[in-house]
């Protein structure tokens, strides 16, 4: 109809161009571009404003989560000050609102290996949290084996609320005992051998939905895809078929069967931790493809995590929240670490 | 050799092309033609979802500016092709009006109004020009299958934005940059390979004028591939799932790195 009413005359289609050409273009440009790097950082910035004041409160707090929080802040920090500190902001450097001795000096740790070491504390720390949650290690000592042992006995991600409820932490924990070195491999390979059966390919973002908290099952298999062909080949396969539901469901992607998720879940924390598994595969297979859909995912979720606040205080129910805000932080902080090695630039 | 076009919308100069070519070509007949509607709503959706925000560019420079700008004067535009070629006609209806074939408009290429046309014209081929996804039952229906021409060297680059991703991932020169013939199939870009042809890169490009070099190379093929149906001259190369991988739309910060990148391999180009 608006072609119509233009005309069919080239000449006013050239003149069109000539008068709002440019003007056109740089409308959709912006449109386009959506949210830049800089306002993610922002956002970033304004966080940890908040967060040091939450540390300051809580900073003779000697609960077990108190500790786990204190601790996962310092490693945020501390990898957020290797991938995001040298970029500007629109209200200057991110860093300025954190303690100073959570900052590194990056000088002679410019190198990806040296820097990669950073990367794996804060979320040990913060499934720490997790399980602190889920009543596991209150007294702050976690006893691994046993644990694992005892949670692997009644799991199951097709089961009764109270299988899935111990599927989840268990993959949270056999996550981070792989990243910590606390658990041995054959461990692990033995309970996710099992998930190949109970959890198949054709499983994962099916139409019925994805299983909430199977983003740590991922990554552990994305974790130990070298231990045997069949993990390798899983978690391609899974890679492969996450990367697909974000491109191609984008803002509609990432929804889970309701029966898996429970009652005082938030979907957007483990729609954050699926973008730190695209993450893990853009990194694991050098995948720029990857980076790409996580770009995306991050600029997805930056509009609800904006509308949150770090909670002044720090009480079971306002820990989501909190989590949320974290696992976002490290997710750009991730995405940077990966646009320096993927792209160089 | 019975052809039936497949075209997204009743300006779209490559649909026009191919069906004025073909009409030249001897041995050749366009036995129909199905003309997707642009004002329907489930079509806004799909397209929306795969494109998202660029859908405004598509239709600011496709359906407002009907392909006039600047750009799309480039050499080997379709633009310029059609001047070349002599096209008269700027709708397919007209087109088809003036060379009775017959046309049918349809809101969806894959449904039952879409494919009981092609079952009453029985093709020996189908050229798809655009128009969407492509399902089951329009293959069925297509004698010999659908040809597509890709944007993109096959196997390995599948899917969207396949122009800036081999630059922007370093394998413009040992994948090359260029199109593809294939035949459709239920896969995106999986079917089996006719031909592909290589577009060199020249001194000042960038995405766009590469893109509209492209819509030279798209025509040559579709109908290099016709004669060779005509000529029962094909040889289509199956692919396997692991020769390549889909890629998808690229976020604006990577397109500008491959933009940078791009500037930077011309500049070296004598």
């Amino acid at each position: 109809m608006l072609a119509r009413a233009i005309g069919r005359d080239r000449s006013m289609r050239r003149f069109i161009e000539a008068l709002l050409g440019s003007s056109v273009e740089a409308l959709i440009g912006r449109f386009e571009q959506g949210i830049t790097i800089e306002k993610h950082i922002d956002l970033v910035n304004h966080f940890f404003y908040d967060i040091g004041k939450l540390e300051a409160r809580i900073e003779n707090n000697s609960s077990a989560m108190a500790m786990a929080l204190r601790s996962a802040i310092s490693g945020i920090a501390e990898f957020c000050s290797l991938y995001l500190l040298p970029q500007r902001t629109e209200t200057g450097t991110w860093d300025q609102h954190l303690p100073s001795s959570k900052i590194i000096d990056v000088t002679g740790l410019r190198d990806i290996e040296d820097k990669g070491r950073f990367e794996t504390s804060p979320e040990i720390q913060l499934i720490q949290l997790i399980c602190l949650g889920e009543g596991i290690g209150k007294n702050g000592e976690l006893w691994l084996d046993s644990e694992l042992k005892e949670l692997s006995k009644g799991a199951s991600w097709k089961g009764s609320d109270r299988q899935i409820a111990r599927s989840r932490v268990l993959f949270a924990l056999i996550f981070s005992g792989l990243r910590s070195g606390a658990i041995r491999v054959e461990d692990a390979t033995d309970i996710l051998s099992a998930v190949i059966e109970n959890l198949p390919v054709e499983d994962w973002f099916s139409s019925a939905g994805g299983f909430y908290g199977t983003s740590y099952v991922l990554r552990s298999f994305l974790a130990l895809r070298d231990c045997s062909r069949v993990f390798a080949d899983y978690a391609r396969d899974v890679s492969e078929r996450l990367l697909r539901n974000v491109e191609v469901r984008r803002h509609r992607a990432l929804r889970f069967r309701t029966s898996t998720v429970p009652v005082d879940a938030s979907y957007l924390l483990e729609r954050i931790r699926f973008t730190l598994s695209i993450l893990d595969a853009a990194d694991l297979y050098c995948d720029v493809r990857y980076l790409n859909a996580a770009l995306k995912a991050n600029d997805w979720h930056y509009g609800s995590v904006r509308r949150m606040k770090v909670p002044s205080k720090l009480t079971p129910e306002n820990a989501v929240d909190l989590m949320i805000i974290l696992h976002y932080i490290m997710s750009i902080a991730n995405q940077e670490r990966l646009w320096e090695k993927l792209l160089n630039e | 050799m019975k052809v039936v076009i497949l075209a997204p919308i009743k300006n779209s100069l490559y649909s026009l092309l191919v069906t004025h070519l073909c009409l030249r070509e001897p041995g050749v007949a366009v036995s129909g033609i199905v003309l997707c509607q642009v004002l329907n709503l489930r079509r806004i959706k799909s397209e929306f979802r795969r494109d998202g925000i660029r859908l405004l560019r598509k239709v600011w420079r496709k359906m407002i500016l009907d392909n006039q700008s600047s750009i799309a004067q480039e050499e080997d535009s379709f633009r310029t092709i059609a001047r070349r070629v002599g096209l008269e006609f700027r709708s397919l209806p007209k087109l088809a009006r003036k060379h009775q074939i017959p046309l049918i408009r349809v809101k969806d290429l894959n449904g039952t109004d879409s494919v009981s046309f092609l079952k009453k014209h029985r093709p020996d081929l189908v050229t798809f020009t655009g128009g969407g996804m492509i399902r089951k039952q329009v293959f069925n229906a297509s004698g010999l299958g659908v040809f597509n021409v890709h944007m993109g060297i096959l196997p390995p680059y599948r899917g969207m934005d396949v122009v800036e991703w081999p630059v922007l991932e370093g394998r413009h020169k040992d994948v090359g940059l260029g199109v593809t013939l294939h035949f459709m199939d239920s896969g995106v870009d999986t079917g089996p390979i006719v031909a592909a042809q290589r577009v060199p890169l020249k001194k000042g490009d960038t995405f766009q004028r590469l893109r509209a070099r492209y819509e030279g190379a798209m025509v040559k093929l579709m109908m290099m591939g016709v004669k060779m149906a005509r000529d029962r001259d094909l040889q289509p190369k199956a692919q396997s799932k692991d020769d390549g991988q889909q890629y998808f739309v690229m976020h604006p910060r990577l397109r500008h790195v491959a933009e940078k990148r791009l500037a930077s391999i011309v500049s070296e180009i004598d």
